[in-house]
């Protein structure tokens, strides 16, 4: 058993990482966390971004001849690393990559295969998923949006939101309605759809949390029949092997820690009645249970990544990561309240640390209860996994990368 | 990162998991419970044949030199089974104190016996203000002649009358030593404290014990080396509560699957699902931060302290709380000696403060975080 930790050769590749990153990332192609509100110019992130993917650093974990990088997790993790601590701009259609390519690789026919994966995966283009509607949420399989069979062509029409990103996008990974008179499950298609396709309306929502997010209107937007990803109604199975990635079964976890830190830095350097405010023991037990939460938010995600690659059989283990870190970010919030009093919530870089992260916390926490499925369906879905509820379910197959 | 077990430790498990469920189903446990020793010379030897009790000591010493983890991965097992740990007080506590830090002398005389089994040993800390820091710890020895004498108490000490040698903390010109005391010898009175708990704890009071000159195990320039012994056997014994929760968990998910009312399993009602998904919860983070803590102490990383109180809050936390769940959705029959619910929820209460409760690794964690000094 081995946890994180580098051997000198994949320090000598961070090296290799870090140096190049140096000479290749822009300036006006850095975003701070803390300044993740605001946007780049998308075509400087995807020039740069483009000459990753050359590297094979784009999609590091995929084979070379799809695109990626045909590296090991371990340096995806070094290179992800390196990306984040030169605060490169995050790619905004990451989800071509981790939720999109997954389903693709799985039900697209080979000439598919090949001509969307390499552009999916190594961010040639930026994609929403158009799963959500407004009476469609935790209850997807209810959606109303159609597609309708015209010749060789399909045609959709209806409304999704709560999706996408400040960015405006390239194409769509949509689901709708093929067969209404089929049963529930058996009655969806899954499409890849241009975005600048006749008939697509993108309007902002008006939203408190710092992500912008979408509302879409498809009216009459014609699908060519090769767009169609899956069997006429395979939309469901198909869905499932996006949302078997978006539900937590690639893992994550890494940057919790960062957050606990933060915290334990601050009250390290704040002082109240001439003494740092982690000498308090009521603020020493808040952020020491902090970080036990952490620490098992953390090790569910490191292990579900681990399963992830080394191919281990998966259950409940994707929704279960999913409810601790959903909860951890409400989690972090109260213990903001706690340790920072009323400052937690200033944004003023006079008076708070890190430019006002902290209150981007609170605003996180919020953002972070809905995406890929509230705390009550992973509940659901860990249930059925264990064999629990009345409908037992199995991992849905992914590309396994 | 590779985070299986090995093929071999993956065997270790299987057949630990073959024997004890063959031979100590949890009936078996409870007729082994209710004697006076709290376990049979039998299963001793059976675990002594078994090599279990010299797994993770050096071979030079009579041990079979297996890792900290290969330790753990078989009190997995072990606490699946929810069998006494009279030989973690041997072989994983003392044997690792020993171990680490005895001088090779004290090691040739006392370790092969302890690894196969043949002596039995047993750790004495904790006393009638019962706590596991260091200043809890207020027994005194002082010198006499060649060797020392104790006076004084220890409370909540398992398995001492069934030991040979007791390892007893207490202080010598103030500072903590550890001193192999014969369990027999002359002024030790012991007696079993009655009640709900798992590991036969008993009352030992010292009167003018002697204890021989090269008695003393470890002393101050040592203590260290001891302390870090003790975190490893904190971590195996987080190792043996993850165990406890995975059969906590599959008893409880299966009575879910199985137990009808209302026309319908029980199991599938979402407010019973919640408790067992609390305690599918607690098994899976005792059994990551309990591996997390292993790996940090086998591969020597600064922070491993610090991980191992995590593993222990979260161990000792999640097994009484898991066991609490458990509980709501056995109802009834959770509370019927003859189906063995009981036998974990107690165990779950006995190990909550052993080697130190949660208040105690929050402050080690607090220390371990440098939030205080």
């Amino acid at each position: 058993m081995d946890f994180e930790v580098y051997s000198p050769e994949q320090e000598r590749f961070r090296q290799e990482v870090r140096e190049w990153i140096s000479q290749n990332l822009p300036d006006d192609v850095k975003l701070p966390e803390v300044r993740r509100d605001d946007t780049v110019d998308v075509d400087k992130i995807k020039a740069f971004r483009s000459k990753l993917a050359d590297k094979g650093w784009a999609a590091p974990t995929w084979p070379v001849e799809w695109g990626g990088g045909g590296l090991s997790p371990d340096l995806a993790s070094v290179i992800d690393e390196e990306l984040d601590a030169a605060h490169a701009a995050p790619w905004p259609g990451n989800i071509g990559r981790t939720l999109i390519a997954p389903a693709v690789w799985v039900w697209g026919t080979e000439e598919q295969k090949k001509r969307f994966i390499p552009m999916l995966i190594r961010g040639d283009v930026l994609p929403y998923q158009l799963f959500t509607e407004p009476d469609a949420g935790s209850d997807l399989a209810s959606m109303k949006t159609r597609a309708v069979k015209d010749g060789d062509d399909f045609v959709i029409t209806g409304m999704k939101h709560f999706v996408g990103n400040a960015y405006y996008p390239e194409w769509f990974w949509i689901l709708a309605v093929t067969d209404p008179d089929a049963p529930r499950h058996r009655n969806l298609g899954a499409f890849l759809v241009k975005a600048d396709s006749p008939g697509v309306v993108v309007e902002t929502m008006d939203m408190v949390i710092t992500e912008v997010k979408r509302r879409v209107y498809l009216d009459g937007v014609r699908v060519p029949r090769a767009n169609l990803i899956g069997g006429e109604t395979d939309g469901w199975p198909v869905s499932q092997s996006t949302l078997e990635m978006e539900h937590g079964g690639g893992g994550g976890g890494r940057s919790i820690q960062k957050r606990v830190d933060q915290i334990i830095d601050y009250a390290r350097t704040t002082m109240k009645h001439g003494k740092p405010l982690s000498e308090d023991p009521h603020i020493q037990r808040t952020i020491v249970d902090l970080h036990v939460e952490a620490q098992i938010t953390r090790l569910l995600g490191q292990r579900n990544a681990w399963m992830h690659h080394a191919k281990q059989p998966m259950a409940h283990h994707g929704s279960q990561y999913m409810i601790y870190n959903k909860n951890f970010a409400f989690t972090v919030a109260q213990a903001l309240l706690d340790v920072a009093g009323p400052y937690a919530s200033l944004t003023d870089p006079d008076l708070v640390p890190h430019e006002g992260l902290f209150e981007r916390r609170f605003r996180e926490a919020l953002n972070n209860s809905h995406p890929a499925g509230t705390v009550e369906v992973h509940k659901l879905i860990v249930s059925r996994r264990l064999g629990l509820a009345k409908r037992a379910e199995k991992p849905a197959p992914t590309a396994g990368f | 990162m590779d985070l299986g077990l090995t093929e071999a430790q993956k065997m270790l498990q299987q057949s630990a998991r073959d024997f004890l469920t063959n031979k100590y189903p949890l009936a078996a446990l409870r007729a082994m419970d209710a004697l006076e020793t709290g376990f049979t010379d039998e299963f001793w030897q059976e675990i002594c044949e078994l090599g279990w009790t010299g797994l993770a000591l050096p071979s030079e010493f009579g041990g079979q030199d297996g890792t900290l983890l290969d330790l753990a991965s078989l009190y997995e097992e072990l606490g699946y089974a929810c069998v006494p740990l009279a030989h973690f007080m041997s072989s994983v506590l003392c044997g690792q104190a020993l171990a680490a830090a005895a001088t090779d002398d004290q090691k040739r005389r006392l370790l092969p016996a302890l690894a196969s089994g043949e002596e039995r040993w047993t750790l004495a800390v904790t006393e009638p203000e019962y706590g596991w820091a260091p200043n809890d710890i207020t027994l005194v020895a002082e010198r006499s002649g060649d060797g020392y004498r104790i006076s004084g108490a220890k409370f909540f000490v398992p398995y001492a009358k069934e030991a040979d040698h007791i390892l007893v903390a207490a202080r010598l010109d103030g500072e903590i030593a550890l001193f192999d005391v014969d369990g027999r010898a002359a002024g030790i009175h012991i007696r079993n404290l009655n009640g709900w708990h798992s590991e036969n704890v008993a009352a030992v009071t010292f009167e003018n014990t002697p204890v021989d000159a090269d008695g003393k195990i470890v002393g101050a320039e040592a203590w260290q080396a001891a302390v870090t012994s003790f975190d490893s056997a904190i971590a195996v014994l987080c190792s043996y509560m993850t165990g406890g929760l995975q059969k906590v968990y599959d008893m409880t998910a299966e009575y879910g699957r199985t137990r009808v009312q209302f026309g319908v399993p029980i199991g599938s009602f979402q407010r019973v699902q919640d408790r067992i998904l609390e305690i599918v919860n607690a098994a899976d983070g005792a059994r990551w931060t309990a591996y997390e803590a292993i790996w940090k102490i086998e591969t020597g990383q600064e922070d491993a302290v610090g991980s191992v109180s995590v593993a222990k809050i979260v161990a000792s936390q999640g097994y009484v709380k898991a066991s609490e769940e458990a509980h709501h959705v056995w109802a009834g029959y959770g509370a019927d000696r003859n189906l063995g619910l009981w036998q974990y929820t107690r165990k779950a209460r006995t190990l909550y403060h052993f080697l130190g409760d949660p208040e105690l690794h929050r402050n080690r964690l607090a220390k371990a975080l440098q939030l205080t000094s």
